[in-house]
Protein backbone atom coordinates (compact mmCIF):
# COMPACT_ATOMS: atom_id res chain seq x y z
CA UNK A 1 0.00 0.00 0.00
CA UNK A 2 1.23 3.41 -0.81
CA UNK A 3 1.83 4.57 2.70
CA UNK A 4 1.22 8.19 3.34
CA UNK A 5 0.60 7.59 6.98
CA UNK A 6 2.58 9.76 9.31
CA UNK A 7 2.77 12.79 7.08
CA UNK A 8 -0.72 13.97 7.89
CA UNK A 9 -2.14 13.48 4.42
CA UNK A 10 -3.66 10.12 5.31
CA UNK A 11 -5.26 11.55 8.42
CA UNK A 12 -6.63 14.47 6.42
CA UNK A 13 -8.08 12.09 3.87
CA UNK A 14 -9.61 10.01 6.66
CA UNK A 15 -11.27 13.12 8.07
CA UNK A 16 -12.56 14.00 4.60
CA UNK A 17 -13.93 10.48 4.14
CA UNK A 18 -15.69 10.55 7.52
CA UNK A 19 -17.08 13.98 6.67
CA UNK A 20 -18.48 12.58 3.45
CA UNK A 21 -20.10 9.69 5.30
CA UNK A 22 -21.63 12.12 7.82
CA UNK A 23 -22.74 14.39 4.99
CA UNK A 24 -24.50 11.59 3.20
CA UNK A 25 -26.42 10.68 6.33
CA UNK A 26 -28.46 13.78 5.53
CA UNK A 27 -31.38 12.46 3.47
CA UNK A 28 -31.63 15.75 1.62
CA UNK A 29 -28.16 15.35 0.14
CA UNK A 30 -27.13 13.85 -3.22
CA UNK A 31 -28.02 10.38 -4.44
CA UNK A 32 -25.75 8.12 -2.39
CA UNK A 33 -24.73 4.52 -3.00
CA UNK A 34 -22.78 2.36 -0.59
CA UNK A 35 -20.91 -0.75 -1.66
CA UNK A 36 -18.75 -2.90 0.54
CA UNK A 37 -16.31 -5.74 0.20
CA UNK A 38 -14.32 -8.01 2.42
CA UNK A 39 -11.98 -10.96 2.58
CA UNK A 40 -11.51 -13.08 5.67
CA UNK A 41 -8.45 -15.24 5.12
CA UNK A 42 -6.35 -17.62 7.14
CA UNK A 43 -3.19 -19.39 6.14
CA UNK A 44 0.13 -20.85 7.14
CA UNK A 45 3.47 -21.90 5.74
CA UNK A 46 3.74 -25.68 5.71
CA UNK A 47 7.32 -25.86 4.44
CA UNK A 48 9.92 -23.11 4.71
CA UNK A 49 9.84 -20.08 6.99
CA UNK A 50 7.82 -17.25 5.47
CA UNK A 51 5.64 -16.43 2.47
CA UNK A 52 5.30 -12.82 1.30
CA UNK A 53 1.69 -12.85 0.15
CA UNK A 54 1.26 -9.09 -0.24
CA UNK A 55 4.35 -7.12 -1.24
CA UNK A 56 2.83 -3.65 -1.03
CA UNK A 57 1.46 -4.06 2.48
CA UNK A 58 4.08 -6.66 3.48
CA UNK A 59 1.49 -9.27 4.42
CA UNK A 60 3.61 -12.25 5.48
CA UNK A 61 2.54 -15.76 6.47
CA UNK A 62 4.84 -17.77 8.72
CA UNK A 63 4.61 -21.23 10.24
CA UNK A 64 1.83 -20.12 12.61
CA UNK A 65 -1.76 -19.82 11.48
CA UNK A 66 -2.43 -16.17 10.67
CA UNK A 67 -5.40 -14.14 9.46
CA UNK A 68 -3.61 -10.84 8.94
CA UNK A 69 -1.79 -11.03 5.57
CA UNK A 70 -4.89 -11.25 3.34
CA UNK A 71 -7.80 -10.12 5.51
CA UNK A 72 -9.41 -6.91 4.23
CA UNK A 73 -12.63 -4.95 4.71
CA UNK A 74 -13.64 -1.94 2.67
CA UNK A 75 -16.43 0.47 1.93
CA UNK A 76 -17.04 2.55 -1.17
CA UNK A 77 -19.27 5.61 -1.11
CA UNK A 78 -20.49 6.99 -4.41
CA UNK A 79 -22.29 10.30 -4.27
CA UNK A 80 -24.08 11.32 -7.45
CA UNK A 81 -24.72 15.06 -7.39
CA UNK A 82 -26.10 14.94 -10.93
CA UNK A 83 -26.15 12.39 -13.73
CA UNK A 84 -22.75 13.69 -14.83
CA UNK A 85 -21.07 14.69 -11.61
CA UNK A 86 -20.13 12.38 -8.74
CA UNK A 87 -17.72 11.85 -5.88
CA UNK A 88 -16.22 8.44 -5.22
CA UNK A 89 -14.51 7.54 -1.95
CA UNK A 90 -13.21 4.17 -0.85
CA UNK A 91 -11.67 3.30 2.51
CA UNK A 92 -10.31 -0.05 3.61
CA UNK A 93 -8.65 -1.75 6.54
CA UNK A 94 -6.09 -4.47 6.02
CA UNK A 95 -4.81 -7.01 8.49
CA UNK A 96 -1.35 -6.54 7.02
CA UNK A 97 -1.54 -2.84 7.95
CA UNK A 98 -2.76 -3.45 11.53
CA UNK A 99 -6.31 -2.60 10.44
CA UNK A 100 -5.53 1.13 10.23
CA UNK A 101 -8.04 2.76 7.88
CA UNK A 102 -6.61 3.86 4.56
CA UNK A 103 -8.13 5.91 1.78
CA UNK A 104 -7.57 4.26 -1.57
CA UNK A 105 -9.92 6.36 -3.63
CA UNK A 106 -11.17 9.91 -3.19
CA UNK A 107 -11.97 11.65 -6.44
CA UNK A 108 -14.48 13.73 -8.30
CA UNK A 109 -15.80 12.32 -11.54
CA UNK A 110 -17.39 14.32 -14.35
CA UNK A 111 -18.83 13.03 -17.61
CA UNK A 112 -18.28 15.42 -20.53
CA UNK A 113 -20.08 12.96 -22.81
CA UNK A 114 -21.34 9.39 -22.25
CA UNK A 115 -17.93 8.19 -23.44
CA UNK A 116 -15.55 10.77 -21.96
CA UNK A 117 -15.04 11.49 -18.27
CA UNK A 118 -12.46 13.18 -16.09
CA UNK A 119 -11.40 12.20 -12.57
CA UNK A 120 -9.59 14.49 -10.15
CA UNK A 121 -8.27 13.32 -6.80
CA UNK A 122 -6.78 10.15 -5.34
CA UNK A 123 -6.97 6.91 -7.29
CA UNK A 124 -5.32 3.54 -7.63
CA UNK A 125 -2.24 3.57 -9.85
CA UNK A 126 -3.45 1.46 -12.80
CA UNK A 127 -0.16 -0.20 -13.66
CA UNK A 128 -1.33 -3.79 -13.51
CA UNK A 129 -4.44 -5.56 -14.75
CA UNK A 130 -5.80 -6.09 -11.22
CA UNK A 131 -4.53 -2.76 -9.79
CA UNK A 132 -7.94 -1.14 -9.57
CA UNK A 133 -9.60 -3.94 -7.62
CA UNK A 134 -6.70 -5.73 -5.99
CA UNK A 135 -8.49 -5.60 -2.63
CA UNK A 136 -11.76 -6.98 -4.02
CA UNK A 137 -11.04 -10.69 -3.66
CA UNK A 138 -14.53 -11.55 -4.90
CA UNK A 139 -13.61 -10.23 -8.36
CA UNK A 140 -10.99 -12.89 -9.14
CA UNK A 141 -10.47 -16.59 -8.46
CA UNK A 142 -7.24 -16.46 -6.48
CA UNK A 143 -6.98 -15.59 -2.81
CA UNK A 144 -4.69 -12.81 -3.99
CA UNK A 145 -3.31 -12.02 -7.48
CA UNK A 146 0.16 -13.59 -7.87
CA UNK A 147 2.54 -11.65 -5.57
CA UNK A 148 5.48 -12.15 -7.96
CA UNK A 149 3.76 -9.78 -10.37
CA UNK A 150 2.32 -7.29 -7.86
CA UNK A 151 5.62 -6.22 -6.32
CA UNK A 152 4.86 -2.49 -6.20
CA UNK A 153 5.73 -0.18 -3.36
CA UNK A 154 3.52 2.66 -4.62
CA UNK A 155 -0.10 1.72 -5.31
CA UNK A 156 -1.95 5.04 -5.48
CA UNK A 157 -1.53 8.48 -6.99
CA UNK A 158 -2.96 11.93 -6.52
CA UNK A 159 -3.69 13.68 -9.78
CA UNK A 160 -5.97 13.79 -12.76
CA UNK A 161 -7.11 11.23 -15.31
CA UNK A 162 -9.19 11.14 -18.46
CA UNK A 163 -11.19 8.05 -19.34
CA UNK A 164 -12.63 7.46 -22.81
CA UNK A 165 -14.83 4.38 -23.28
CA UNK A 166 -16.34 3.62 -26.65
CA UNK A 167 -17.75 0.69 -28.59
CA UNK A 168 -16.04 0.01 -31.92
CA UNK A 169 -18.07 -2.50 -33.86
CA UNK A 170 -18.07 -5.68 -31.83
CA UNK A 171 -15.40 -4.39 -29.47
CA UNK A 172 -15.49 -2.43 -26.22
CA UNK A 173 -12.51 -0.16 -25.95
CA UNK A 174 -11.20 2.23 -23.33
CA UNK A 175 -8.34 4.67 -23.08
CA UNK A 176 -7.20 6.06 -19.74
CA UNK A 177 -4.59 8.80 -19.54
CA UNK A 178 -3.38 9.94 -16.12
CA UNK A 179 -0.91 12.30 -14.49
CA UNK A 180 0.02 12.46 -10.82
CA UNK A 181 2.38 11.75 -7.97
CA UNK A 182 2.55 9.94 -4.66
CA UNK A 183 4.70 10.33 -1.57
CA UNK A 184 5.19 7.39 0.76
CA UNK A 185 6.96 7.93 4.05
CA UNK A 186 8.40 4.89 5.81
CA UNK A 187 7.35 2.67 2.93
CA UNK A 188 6.40 -0.84 4.09
CA UNK A 189 7.90 -2.85 1.25
CA UNK A 190 11.14 -0.88 0.93
CA UNK A 191 11.51 -0.93 4.70
CA UNK A 192 11.25 -4.71 4.60
CA UNK A 193 13.80 -5.03 1.80
CA UNK A 194 16.32 -2.51 3.16
CA UNK A 195 15.77 -3.18 6.84
CA UNK A 196 15.63 0.55 7.61
CA UNK A 197 13.18 3.40 7.09
CA UNK A 198 12.78 4.39 3.43
CA UNK A 199 10.84 7.35 2.06
CA UNK A 200 9.84 7.11 -1.59
CA UNK A 201 8.25 9.60 -3.95
CA UNK A 202 6.99 8.84 -7.42
CA UNK A 203 6.39 12.12 -9.24
CA UNK A 204 5.47 13.41 -12.66
CA UNK A 205 3.91 10.08 -13.48
CA UNK A 206 2.33 10.08 -16.91
CA UNK A 207 0.50 6.92 -17.85
CA UNK A 208 -1.73 5.49 -20.51
CA UNK A 209 -3.85 2.36 -20.32
CA UNK A 210 -5.68 0.97 -23.33
CA UNK A 211 -8.10 -1.94 -23.34
CA UNK A 212 -9.98 -3.71 -26.08
CA UNK A 213 -12.36 -6.57 -25.40
CA UNK A 214 -15.26 -8.60 -26.63
CA UNK A 215 -17.09 -11.45 -24.94
CA UNK A 216 -14.16 -13.89 -25.18
CA UNK A 217 -10.99 -11.80 -25.49
CA UNK A 218 -9.58 -8.91 -23.50
CA UNK A 219 -6.28 -7.18 -24.20
CA UNK A 220 -4.87 -4.48 -21.92
CA UNK A 221 -1.74 -2.42 -22.50
CA UNK A 222 -0.30 -0.17 -19.79
CA UNK A 223 2.59 2.26 -19.91
CA UNK A 224 3.83 4.68 -17.28
CA UNK A 225 6.90 6.82 -16.91
CA UNK A 226 7.94 9.22 -14.21
CA UNK A 227 10.61 10.17 -11.71
CA UNK A 228 11.68 8.64 -8.41
CA UNK A 229 13.09 10.18 -5.26
CA UNK A 230 14.28 7.84 -2.50
CA UNK A 231 15.65 8.60 0.96
CA UNK A 232 17.12 5.77 3.01
CA UNK A 233 17.42 6.55 6.71
CA UNK A 234 17.10 10.22 5.87
CA UNK A 235 19.85 10.16 3.24
CA UNK A 236 18.87 10.93 -0.34
CA UNK A 237 20.11 8.10 -2.54
CA UNK A 238 17.93 8.67 -5.57
CA UNK A 239 16.77 11.97 -6.96
CA UNK A 240 14.80 12.53 -10.16
CA UNK A 241 15.67 9.13 -11.55
CA UNK A 242 13.54 8.13 -14.52
CA UNK A 243 11.42 4.97 -14.34
CA UNK A 244 9.39 3.24 -17.03
CA UNK A 245 6.74 0.55 -16.80
CA UNK A 246 5.19 -1.47 -19.60
CA UNK A 247 2.51 -4.10 -19.04
CA UNK A 248 0.48 -6.38 -21.29
CA UNK A 249 -2.45 -8.57 -20.28
CA UNK A 250 -4.29 -10.98 -22.51
CA UNK A 251 -7.29 -12.81 -21.07
CA UNK A 252 -9.37 -15.39 -22.89
CA UNK A 253 -12.72 -16.96 -22.04
CA UNK A 254 -13.79 -20.08 -23.95
CA UNK A 255 -17.11 -21.11 -22.37
CA UNK A 256 -15.87 -22.70 -19.14
CA UNK A 257 -12.15 -22.31 -19.78
CA UNK A 258 -10.38 -19.16 -18.60
CA UNK A 259 -6.84 -18.26 -19.63
CA UNK A 260 -5.34 -15.26 -17.85
CA UNK A 261 -1.94 -13.73 -18.51
CA UNK A 262 0.10 -10.70 -17.60
CA UNK A 263 3.61 -9.64 -18.66
CA UNK A 264 5.35 -6.61 -17.18
CA UNK A 265 8.66 -4.87 -17.72
CA UNK A 266 10.02 -2.23 -15.35
CA UNK A 267 13.23 -0.29 -15.74
CA UNK A 268 15.23 2.68 -14.54
CA UNK A 269 17.41 3.32 -17.60
CA UNK A 270 19.89 5.54 -15.77
CA UNK A 271 20.43 3.02 -12.95
CA UNK A 272 20.55 -0.16 -15.02
CA UNK A 273 17.64 -1.47 -12.97
CA UNK A 274 15.32 -3.75 -14.93
CA UNK A 275 12.99 -6.60 -14.13
CA UNK A 276 10.39 -8.70 -15.89
CA UNK A 277 7.37 -10.31 -14.25
CA UNK A 278 4.71 -12.59 -15.63
CA UNK A 279 1.73 -14.73 -14.77
CA UNK A 280 -0.05 -17.42 -16.75
CA UNK A 281 -3.15 -18.96 -15.27
CA UNK A 282 -5.80 -21.47 -16.30
CA UNK A 283 -9.20 -21.78 -14.66
CA UNK A 284 -12.12 -24.03 -15.52
CA UNK A 285 -15.66 -23.33 -14.35
CA UNK A 286 -17.62 -26.42 -13.35
CA UNK A 287 -20.91 -25.00 -12.15
CA UNK A 288 -20.13 -22.98 -9.06
CA UNK A 289 -16.62 -24.39 -8.72
CA UNK A 290 -13.57 -22.96 -10.48
CA UNK A 291 -10.35 -24.93 -10.05
CA UNK A 292 -7.31 -23.02 -11.22
CA UNK A 293 -3.58 -23.35 -11.66
CA UNK A 294 -1.11 -20.48 -12.02
CA UNK A 295 2.55 -20.00 -12.71
CA UNK A 296 4.11 -16.61 -12.01
CA UNK A 297 7.60 -15.22 -11.82
CA UNK A 298 9.80 -12.19 -11.21
CA UNK A 299 13.29 -11.91 -12.64
CA UNK A 300 15.57 -8.98 -12.14
CA UNK A 301 18.37 -8.49 -14.65
CA UNK A 302 21.64 -8.54 -12.70
CA UNK A 303 23.10 -5.04 -12.66
CA UNK A 304 26.39 -3.49 -11.55
CA UNK A 305 25.40 -3.93 -7.90
CA UNK A 306 24.74 -7.62 -8.48
CA UNK A 307 21.06 -7.32 -7.57
CA UNK A 308 19.37 -10.53 -8.57
CA UNK A 309 15.82 -10.66 -7.15
CA UNK A 310 14.43 -13.75 -8.76
CA UNK A 311 11.42 -15.79 -7.60
CA UNK A 312 8.76 -18.03 -9.07
CA UNK A 313 5.46 -19.37 -7.73
CA UNK A 314 3.21 -22.23 -8.73
CA UNK A 315 -0.29 -21.96 -7.27
CA UNK A 316 -3.16 -24.39 -7.30
CA UNK A 317 -6.53 -23.18 -6.06
CA UNK A 318 -10.26 -23.63 -5.98
CA UNK A 319 -13.00 -21.03 -5.94
CA UNK A 320 -16.52 -22.01 -4.85
CA UNK A 321 -19.33 -19.51 -5.36
CA UNK A 322 -21.45 -20.52 -2.40
CA UNK A 323 -23.93 -17.67 -2.86
CA UNK A 324 -24.51 -14.72 -5.19
CA UNK A 325 -22.18 -12.45 -3.27
CA UNK A 326 -19.95 -14.90 -1.43
CA UNK A 327 -17.04 -17.02 -2.62
CA UNK A 328 -14.94 -19.50 -0.66
CA UNK A 329 -11.41 -20.18 -1.85
CA UNK A 330 -8.56 -22.47 -0.96
CA UNK A 331 -5.08 -22.12 -2.42
CA UNK A 332 -1.69 -23.81 -2.25
CA UNK A 333 1.40 -21.78 -3.16
CA UNK A 334 4.86 -23.14 -3.87
CA UNK A 335 7.48 -20.37 -3.98
CA UNK A 336 11.01 -20.87 -5.26
CA UNK A 337 13.28 -17.94 -4.36
CA UNK A 338 16.43 -18.00 -6.52
CA UNK A 339 17.76 -14.63 -5.39
CA UNK A 340 21.26 -14.84 -3.91
CA UNK A 341 22.23 -11.18 -3.36
CA UNK A 342 18.57 -10.14 -3.02
CA UNK A 343 16.59 -13.04 -1.57
CA UNK A 344 13.04 -12.08 -0.57
CA UNK A 345 11.74 -14.70 1.86
CA UNK A 346 13.30 -17.91 0.62
CA UNK A 347 11.56 -21.03 -0.65
CA UNK A 348 8.19 -21.82 0.89
CA UNK A 349 5.06 -23.90 0.54
CA UNK A 350 1.90 -22.52 2.06
CA UNK A 351 -1.81 -23.07 2.18
CA UNK A 352 -4.54 -20.48 2.69
CA UNK A 353 -8.32 -20.34 2.90
CA UNK A 354 -10.50 -17.28 2.32
CA UNK A 355 -14.08 -16.14 2.27
CA UNK A 356 -14.66 -13.17 -0.07
CA UNK A 357 -17.85 -11.17 -0.19
CA UNK A 358 -19.39 -8.00 -1.57
CA UNK A 359 -22.47 -6.17 -0.45
CA UNK B 1 -44.72 -63.36 -38.65
CA UNK B 2 -47.63 -61.78 -36.85
CA UNK B 3 -50.43 -61.28 -39.44
CA UNK B 4 -53.18 -58.85 -38.40
CA UNK B 5 -56.81 -59.65 -39.16
CA UNK B 6 -58.60 -56.91 -41.21
CA UNK B 7 -60.55 -55.74 -38.09
CA UNK B 8 -57.33 -55.44 -36.12
CA UNK B 9 -55.75 -53.52 -39.01
CA UNK B 10 -58.67 -51.10 -39.14
CA UNK B 11 -58.58 -50.68 -35.33
CA UNK B 12 -54.81 -50.00 -35.50
CA UNK B 13 -55.35 -47.44 -38.25
CA UNK B 14 -58.07 -45.72 -36.19
CA UNK B 15 -55.74 -45.57 -33.18
CA UNK B 16 -52.95 -44.18 -35.34
CA UNK B 17 -55.20 -41.54 -36.88
CA UNK B 18 -56.54 -40.64 -33.44
CA UNK B 19 -53.00 -40.38 -32.04
CA UNK B 20 -51.93 -38.26 -34.99
CA UNK B 21 -54.93 -35.99 -34.49
CA UNK B 22 -54.07 -35.55 -30.80
CA UNK B 23 -50.44 -34.73 -31.64
CA UNK B 24 -51.49 -32.20 -34.29
CA UNK B 25 -53.98 -30.65 -31.84
CA UNK B 26 -51.34 -30.37 -29.11
CA UNK B 27 -48.82 -28.81 -31.50
CA UNK B 28 -51.50 -26.39 -32.73
CA UNK B 29 -52.23 -25.34 -29.15
CA UNK B 30 -48.59 -25.07 -28.11
CA UNK B 31 -47.26 -23.31 -31.19
CA UNK B 32 -48.88 -19.90 -30.53
CA UNK B 33 -47.48 -20.04 -26.98
CA UNK B 34 -43.97 -20.35 -28.40
CA UNK B 35 -44.73 -17.46 -30.69
CA UNK B 36 -45.74 -15.41 -27.64
CA UNK B 37 -42.57 -16.34 -25.79
CA UNK B 38 -40.50 -13.80 -27.63
CA UNK B 39 -38.28 -11.83 -25.33
CA UNK B 40 -38.41 -8.07 -25.67
CA UNK B 41 -36.62 -5.01 -24.40
CA UNK B 42 -39.04 -2.67 -22.66
CA UNK B 43 -39.16 0.86 -21.30
CA UNK B 44 -41.82 3.20 -19.98
CA UNK B 45 -44.12 4.67 -22.61
CA UNK B 46 -42.78 7.96 -23.89
CA UNK B 47 -39.16 7.03 -23.24
CA UNK B 48 -38.23 8.29 -26.69
CA UNK B 49 -35.95 5.31 -27.33
CA UNK B 50 -36.31 4.62 -31.04
CA UNK B 51 -33.58 2.10 -31.71
CA UNK B 52 -30.83 0.37 -29.82
CA UNK B 53 -28.48 -2.34 -30.99
CA UNK B 54 -27.82 -5.56 -29.09
CA UNK B 55 -24.26 -4.34 -28.81
CA UNK B 56 -25.42 -1.18 -27.05
CA UNK B 57 -27.79 -3.13 -24.80
CA UNK B 58 -24.78 -5.17 -23.68
CA UNK B 59 -22.87 -1.97 -22.95
CA UNK B 60 -25.71 -0.54 -20.88
CA UNK B 61 -26.12 -3.74 -18.87
CA UNK B 62 -22.38 -3.66 -18.17
CA UNK B 63 -22.85 -0.25 -16.56
CA UNK B 64 -21.66 1.87 -19.48
CA UNK B 65 -23.56 4.77 -20.98
CA UNK B 66 -25.58 4.11 -24.11
CA UNK B 67 -23.84 5.13 -27.31
CA UNK B 68 -26.93 4.61 -29.49
CA UNK B 69 -29.53 6.77 -27.81
CA UNK B 70 -29.41 9.66 -25.39
CA UNK B 71 -32.83 8.59 -24.15
CA UNK B 72 -31.55 5.30 -22.71
CA UNK B 73 -30.94 5.72 -19.01
CA UNK B 74 -30.11 2.76 -16.76
CA UNK B 75 -30.63 -0.99 -16.99
CA UNK B 76 -32.90 -2.96 -14.69
CA UNK B 77 -32.36 -6.68 -14.21
CA UNK B 78 -35.55 -8.71 -14.23
CA UNK B 79 -35.25 -11.59 -11.76
CA UNK B 80 -38.98 -12.27 -11.88
CA UNK B 81 -38.16 -15.09 -14.25
CA UNK B 82 -34.70 -16.46 -13.40
CA UNK B 83 -34.68 -18.75 -16.44
CA UNK B 84 -35.24 -15.72 -18.65
CA UNK B 85 -32.45 -13.86 -16.85
CA UNK B 86 -30.02 -16.67 -17.62
CA UNK B 87 -31.16 -16.74 -21.26
CA UNK B 88 -30.66 -12.97 -21.46
CA UNK B 89 -27.12 -13.32 -20.10
CA UNK B 90 -26.41 -16.09 -22.57
CA UNK B 91 -27.96 -14.48 -25.67
CA UNK B 92 -27.16 -10.81 -25.13
CA UNK B 93 -24.34 -10.59 -22.60
CA UNK B 94 -22.58 -13.78 -23.73
CA UNK B 95 -21.68 -14.83 -20.20
CA UNK B 96 -22.85 -16.82 -17.22
CA UNK B 97 -24.54 -15.30 -14.18
CA UNK B 98 -21.36 -15.68 -12.13
CA UNK B 99 -19.18 -14.07 -14.79
CA UNK B 100 -21.67 -11.22 -15.14
CA UNK B 101 -21.74 -10.63 -11.40
CA UNK B 102 -17.95 -10.47 -11.20
CA UNK B 103 -17.82 -8.12 -14.19
CA UNK B 104 -20.25 -5.74 -12.53
CA UNK B 105 -18.41 -5.91 -9.20
CA UNK B 106 -15.16 -5.01 -10.97
CA UNK B 107 -16.78 -2.03 -12.63
CA UNK B 108 -18.42 -0.81 -9.43
CA UNK B 109 -15.18 -0.81 -7.50
CA UNK B 110 -13.02 0.34 -10.42
CA UNK B 111 -15.18 3.21 -11.67
CA UNK B 112 -17.61 3.92 -8.87
CA UNK B 113 -20.40 2.86 -11.21
CA UNK B 114 -23.84 2.44 -9.68
CA UNK B 115 -24.96 -1.08 -8.85
CA UNK B 116 -27.48 -2.31 -11.39
CA UNK B 117 -31.03 -2.35 -10.09
CA UNK B 118 -32.58 -5.80 -9.66
CA UNK B 119 -36.29 -6.51 -9.25
CA UNK B 120 -38.02 -9.78 -8.47
CA UNK B 121 -41.69 -8.92 -9.08
CA UNK B 122 -43.29 -7.98 -12.38
CA UNK B 123 -45.40 -5.31 -10.69
CA UNK B 124 -42.27 -3.87 -9.09
CA UNK B 125 -40.54 -3.80 -12.47
CA UNK B 126 -43.55 -2.05 -13.99
CA UNK B 127 -43.63 0.54 -11.24
CA UNK B 128 -39.86 1.13 -11.34
CA UNK B 129 -39.77 1.63 -15.11
CA UNK B 130 -42.70 4.04 -15.15
CA UNK B 131 -41.06 6.04 -12.35
CA UNK B 132 -37.70 6.06 -14.13
CA UNK B 133 -38.42 6.91 -17.73
CA UNK B 134 -35.56 5.83 -19.97
CA UNK B 135 -34.59 2.83 -17.86
CA UNK B 136 -34.74 -0.46 -19.77
CA UNK B 137 -35.36 -4.08 -18.91
CA UNK B 138 -36.31 -7.36 -20.57
CA UNK B 139 -39.43 -9.54 -20.29
CA UNK B 140 -41.29 -12.20 -22.24
CA UNK B 141 -43.67 -10.50 -24.62
CA UNK B 142 -46.65 -12.14 -22.89
CA UNK B 143 -45.72 -10.28 -19.71
CA UNK B 144 -46.04 -6.91 -21.44
CA UNK B 145 -49.82 -7.42 -21.52
CA UNK B 146 -49.80 -7.70 -17.74
CA UNK B 147 -48.03 -4.35 -17.41
CA UNK B 148 -49.27 -0.83 -17.96
CA UNK B 149 -47.66 2.22 -19.57
CA UNK B 150 -44.86 0.05 -20.92
CA UNK B 151 -43.70 -0.08 -24.52
CA UNK B 152 -41.67 -2.63 -26.41
CA UNK B 153 -38.43 -1.08 -27.63
CA UNK B 154 -37.07 -4.11 -29.41
CA UNK B 155 -37.56 -7.84 -29.88
CA UNK B 156 -34.40 -9.44 -28.50
CA UNK B 157 -35.06 -12.99 -29.71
Amino acid sequence: MAEVQGNGVQKLLTVVFISIVLFICNPASADIKLNGFGSIAIGTVVEGDEFLADYAKTGIYNTDLSMDPDTTFGLQVSSYFTEKFSLIAQAAVHGASDYDPEIDWLYLNYYFTPELSVQVGRKRLPLYYYSDYLDIGYAYYWIRPPPDVYTWQITNYNGISLLYEVALGQWDTSLNIYYGSEESNDNDLLGLLYGVSVDETWKDMIGIVGTISNHWLEIRLSHMQGLIDRDISGVTVTNDVEQQFLGLSINLTFDSLLILSEFNNYKQPDNSVEYNAFLLSFGYRIGEITPNITRSGFKQEINALGNDENHYTTSVGLRWDVADDIAVKVQYDNVVDDGVVVPVKGDSKSISLAVDFVF
Amino acid sequence: MNIHAPEQLIRSCKHSVLLLAVVVLVITIIKPCYADDKVVLIAAKGSGIESISNRDIRRVFLGLKSADSEHVNKPVINLYNTGLYEEFLKNVMHMTAGAYKRKIVKRIFRNGTEEIKEVEMLSELNSYLTNNVGDISFVEVSDVEKMHDIEVVKVLW
